[in-house]
């Protein structure tokens, strides 16, 4: 039997927009969970050593969510490695053969870090913290140490010039050793930089989402504070203890002075008493049993500010850096960019960062009814990291054009497997937003 | 070829994806298999309303969760790693013919993912029957999963398609790779195979957590019937399996010695299994122990193991079949390959021969390259010109110093210049060994048998598309030569041999062969082995590479009976007839 042309189906299975749109779309969805556990988990052991009662509160909820959040990461992160794979392979293997070594340990910092986490998750109620403090520092670096080895590995991608150095340092016969290295690149920590800069924001909105969604029914489980409140005496509204019982001093000498009135204005004035009695319990009900459950949330909130505050600092300087400063103008990435309509996007992008602050604000404010503040975290934060993605994508198309054209491929679409393939995304994000919706109303 | 080579000493680079992939089957069938089981034992245990019975799968279930979501997600994605790095041609043309078939696999994941964690977390939250039905849509969707990774592996096995007639272009459409020869049986097979193996897990997970003895039981009951539909569902499966092979994988089967002994365990070790089943789980389910259960687990391991490497190694040549050899060549390359040579088609081969060069500056090591003369299809990263970077930023980088290489300006496409070759090294080159005499490419080609002497292994003709060569290459030093000769050998053959050592070390394996017997076996690679891949490089080439395999050609051992009287020959005698082509 003669071989059978591979070459019949050299063209890419799918248009060029498509593969694009859904590598930026898995990269923004797989980068929610990414910088959660990047910049979140580091602030989440500082909350459990030092953070008090609500920081207390605050590190033992992300810890149980952080087993999830991994696993969602790390399938989410599936798909930009599919399409990176069905056009830019010729860009992605030879980085990652060159870096073998590096890329394979990624393996096994993730296993420990995932297995770390959920040690945490277990031991979070653990009285004895050392353990679990240990096993979070762990988790964490293996992961800081993951994050590194991804923004060297896909830097070196974009940089084919830097190929033949690490392929003459590590030649064995012409062949590889997989030992290549690529540390030495400033941009690669400028970029990481700029991830965590991100992760802080999406942390922060995450912490406020946390707290002002889920975290509700848990604020009403805990009776302990509303009987606190109630030993307090500050009085609940259905309250129908006696007045007198409740009188102050002052009440009391009030009441004294009351026998020097006539009967008519004694009455008037008890009436009148009464009904400061009532508006006061009224008043002191409304606080007691919300203002305890607001006292996490307010916690949250201004600690989601102050690290949304911080990431924004972090990311614009990071981002400015990497898009103004530090890549030279000869730069194809950049050339590329700016010859292209989308030369205003790394000005987007640094103005999105405007988003977190607003949104934050204005929820720490209450100006925001609940739904509408989850729809603006989920608007801002997609929003960022969409630019963010598209920024990169269009640079790297540049930093690769004078390499790897993907404009010459040739497609060739199947377009059954493509639509199975929409209508099975379709009917899966249904079965997972009603088994929310059963979890929610669980 | 057409990606750089990573050398993993002694092992090889593939077996990385064979040891990562067997660290993961043994878990992921656990995660279909152990799937259903969850669903129907949880099911049942609400509608009995059976509370003990119940507790014992919600602490099941946190285990299922720790093993199959943390690694085996894990370690599947460590397939995805492990085959760019080692089979990188392969994985591109999986990916191209079957991107939306793994797009539609991670979509199941998710839904796998959000399911595990609501069956398990909110086990005593949700109603039993929602409960239950998050259950069954785990087992579903893990199912199909495993349905839809089948196809693709089984296409690398067998990749006739079920849609098509023989002979037809199996790369046609998704659908007709995708239903291949194999992708039924080898479904039906895992499924089975998934269910036994997770029972196995369930047995010793209720023999050691389970302090409940009527619980214990009643787990160990309940999973005869699984594992019985499981073994059925493997002996209707393994006859397709076989029947459905290509005939040089059955070959394989009969005439390799190793798969003959992987064979006759896998059967031994299923065999041994279902003795266990029988007289543990059926006969006394009271009795069945951790240690008893520990061992049926591993017998569960060792099955899936062979299993799993007996499908991959009867694939050879191909990696993919009929399109990719196991060295990373298409099938449809061969020729072109042929003509240039291995060492000037493949671009990072060509760097290499790029230093050689710069030693050698009068002899022409290496040609210019055009786009145009370049094997390589177009739209895939060219050769690109080497210089100095001039950009401000570059000057941090790696690539500041002069072996950099200069972006391309936008819009032209590159050429390759080999670097100044004005100052000569001076070297004498050795008198180049002579070659064989090729075949006259104008006569018909003959099919010619090997010679029937007792102490010859048979001198077979040349292919007469196996072209001459750079002769260049033989009046490089000896040094160089061999250098050559094993980057020859770690493009052609390391993917399944390591060198003078290790797994399949090709060293051993010439014991006693004289040079121009190796150049022989060389220059016919896959006649006398149909599991071989044709050679693909120049008589060159071969020359060189078996200059090198002559290098680490281990002696004779001395204590093989009559090798005192073998006449080691240590250099080939010199031809009668001179060779026109060599200098």
């Amino acid at each position: 039997m003669p071989p059978v042309d591979p070459s019949t189906l050299s063209g890419i299975p799918a248009p060029l927009w498509f593969i694009q749109a859904f590598r930026i779309i898995g990269f923004v969805l797989h980068s929610i969970p990414m910088h959660l556990w990047l910049a979140g988990l580091p602030i989440v052991l500082l909350l459990y050593m030092i953070g008090g009662r609500n920081g207390s509160i605050c590190a033992k909820r992300l810890f149980k969510q952080f087993p999830i959040i991994m696993a969602l990461g790390i399938n989410l992160g599936v798909v930009p490695l599919l399409f990176i794979q069905s056009v830019w392979y010729k860009a992605f293997y030879p980085s990652t053969i060159l870096l073998a070594v590096h890329w394979l340990s990624i393996l096994f910092l993730l296993i420990i870090a995932y297995y770390g986490l959920y040690y945490c998750s277990f031991q979070s109620e653990n009285p004895k913290k050392r353990w679990t403090i240990l096993a979070g520092l762990g988790t964490s670096l293996c992961l800081l140490a993951i994050a590194l080895i991804f923004s060297s590995v896909y830097t070196f991608m974009a940089l084919p010039s830097a190929w033949g150095t690490v392929y003459e340092k590590t030649s064995l016969s012409g062949a590889v050793s997989g030992m290549g290295t690529y540390w030495r690149d400033p941009i690669l920590y400028v970029r990481l930089g700029g991830i965590i800069g991100l992760g802080f924001i999406t942390f922060a909105f995450w912490v406020a989402f946390d707290a002002l969604v889920l975290n509700q029914t848990e604020e009403e489980e805990e009776p302990a504070e509303v009987e606190q409140s109630e030993k307090k005496g500050s009085g609940s509204s259905a309250s129908s203890a006696p007045l007198a019982s409740k009188m102050s001093k002052k009440e009391k000498k009030k009441l004294r002075k009351m026998q020097d009135l006539t009967e008519e204005e004694e009455l008037a004035e008890l009436e009148a008493m009464e009904r400061e009695e009532n508006e006061a319990a009224a008043k002191t009900s409304k606080k007691s049993a919300p203002k305890k459950r607001r006292g996490y949330q307010a916690w949250a909130f201004t600690l989601a500010s102050c690290l949304g505050w911080i990431g924004v600092l972090i990311a614009s300087a990071a981002l400015w850096y990497q898009y103004y400063q530090f890549l030279p103008m000869d730069d194809p990435g950049l050339a590329f960019l700016n010859q292209s309509p989308w030369k205003y996007l790394p000005m987007a992008v640094l103005g999105s960062l405007a988003l977190p602050i607003l949104v934050l604000t204005l929820g720490s404010w209450r100006m925001l009814s609940k739904k509408i503040f989850a729809a603006g975290i989920i608007l801002s934060e997609f929003t960022i990291l969409g630019l963010f993605a598209s920024t990169r994508q269009i640079i790297q198309n540049g930093q690769l054009s004078g390499y790897l054209d993907i404009n010459t491929f040739g497609i060739a679409v199947e377009w059954s497997p493509l639509i199975v393939f929409l209508v099975v995304f379709a009917v899966a994000i249904c079965l997972i937003w009603k088994m929310i919706r059963q979890m929610a109303n669980a | 070829m057409h990606y750089p080579w990573w050398y993993v000493p002694g092992l090889t680079s593939p077996m990385i994806i064979a040891v990562v992939a067997i660290f993961h089957v043994i878990v992921s069938h656990y995660a279909v298999g152990g799937g259903i089981l969850l669903a129907r034992e949880n099911a049942f245990a609400i509608k009995k309303k059976e509370n003990n019975y119940r507790a014992y799968w919600k602490k099941h279930s946190q285990f299922f969760v720790l093993l199959t979501v943390v690694y085996g997600a894990i370690t599947g994605v460590g397939i995805w790693w492990t085959i760019g790095l080692s089979s990188p041609l392969a994985t591109e043309l999986l990916i191209r013919t079957f991107l939306f078939g793994w797009a539609i696999e991670w979509a199941f994941f998710v839904v796998e993912i959000v399911a595990a964690f609501a069956f398990y977390y909110y086990w005593d939250r949700l109603p039993g029957k929602d409960h239950a039905r998050i259950g069954w849509i785990y087992a579903l969707a893990a199912w199909i999963s495993l349905v839809l990774i089948t196809g693709i592996t089984s296409f690398m096995l067998n990749s006739a398609s079920l849609l098509a007639p023989p002979g037809s272009d199996r790369l046609e459409s998704f659908w007709k790779a995708f239903l291949n020869m194999q992708f039924i049986p080898q479904t039906i097979a895992r499924t089975g195979g998934a269910l036994v193996l997770s029972t196995f897990y369930v047995y010793f997970h209720a023999a050691w957590s389970e302090k409940n003895d009527n619980v214990r039981e009643k787990v160990v009951q309940r999973m005869r019937l699984p594992s019985l539909i499981g073994i059925l569902l493997m002996i209707a499966a393994i006859p397709l399996w076989y029947f459905w092979l290509p005939q040089s994988s059955k070959m394989m089967l009969e005439s390799a010695a190793a798969l003959n002994i992987f064979l006759v365990l896998f059967f031994a070790i299923c065999g041994a299994a279902m003795f266990l089943i029988l007289i543990g789980p059926v006969r006394a389910p009271k009795k069945v122990s951790t240690g008893f259960a520990i061992a049926l687990l591993l017998f569960g391991f060792a099955a899936v193991s062979t299993g799993e490497f007996i499908r991959e190694a009867i694939r050879k040549p191909f990696i993919v079949d009929q399109l990719v050899y196991g060295n990373q060549i298409q099938t449809n390359e061969v020729e072109k390959i042929r003509k240039k040579g291995i060492l000037a088609s493949g671009y990072w081969t060509r760097i290499h021969m790029e230093k050689l060069q710069k030693k050698y500056p009068k002899l022409k090591i290496v040609e210019s390259i055009t786009a145009e003369s370049s094997p390589i299809v177009p739209g895939r990263i060219l050769p690109v010109q080497y210089s100095a970077p001039q950009s401000g930023a570059a000057q941090f980088r790696e690539i500041s110093n002069k072996d950099g290489v200069e972006p391309i300006p936008l819009g032209q496409n590159p050429v390759f210049k080999p670097a100044s070759t004005e100052n000569g090294s001076g070297l004498v080159p050795a008198a180049p060994p002579s070659l064989p005499k090729a075949a006259n490419p104008t006569a018909p080609e003959k099919e010619e048998k090997p010679a029937n002497k007792a102490s010859s292994r048979g001198v077979l003709p040349i292919d007469n598309t196996i072209q001459q060569g750079n002769p260049s290459l033989l009046k490089i030093s000896e040094e160089d030569r061999i250098d050559l000769g094993k980057t020859i050998f770690l493009y052609h053959c390391n993917d399944c041999h390591s060198t003078k050592h290790g797994y399949a070390a090709v060293g051993p394996l010439l014991t006693g062969r004289t040079n121009e017997e190796i150049r022989n076996l060389v220059l016919n690679l896959n006649r006398p082995g149909f599991y071989m891949p044709p050679w693909c490089g120049n008589q060159v080439e071969a020359e060189l590479l078996t200059q090198y395999l002559a290098s680490i050609r281990p002696e004779i051992p001395e204590n093989i009976l009559g090798t005192d009287k073998l006449e080691k020959k240590k250099e080939d005698p010199a031809p009668k007839e001179s060779n026109p082509g060599t200098p």
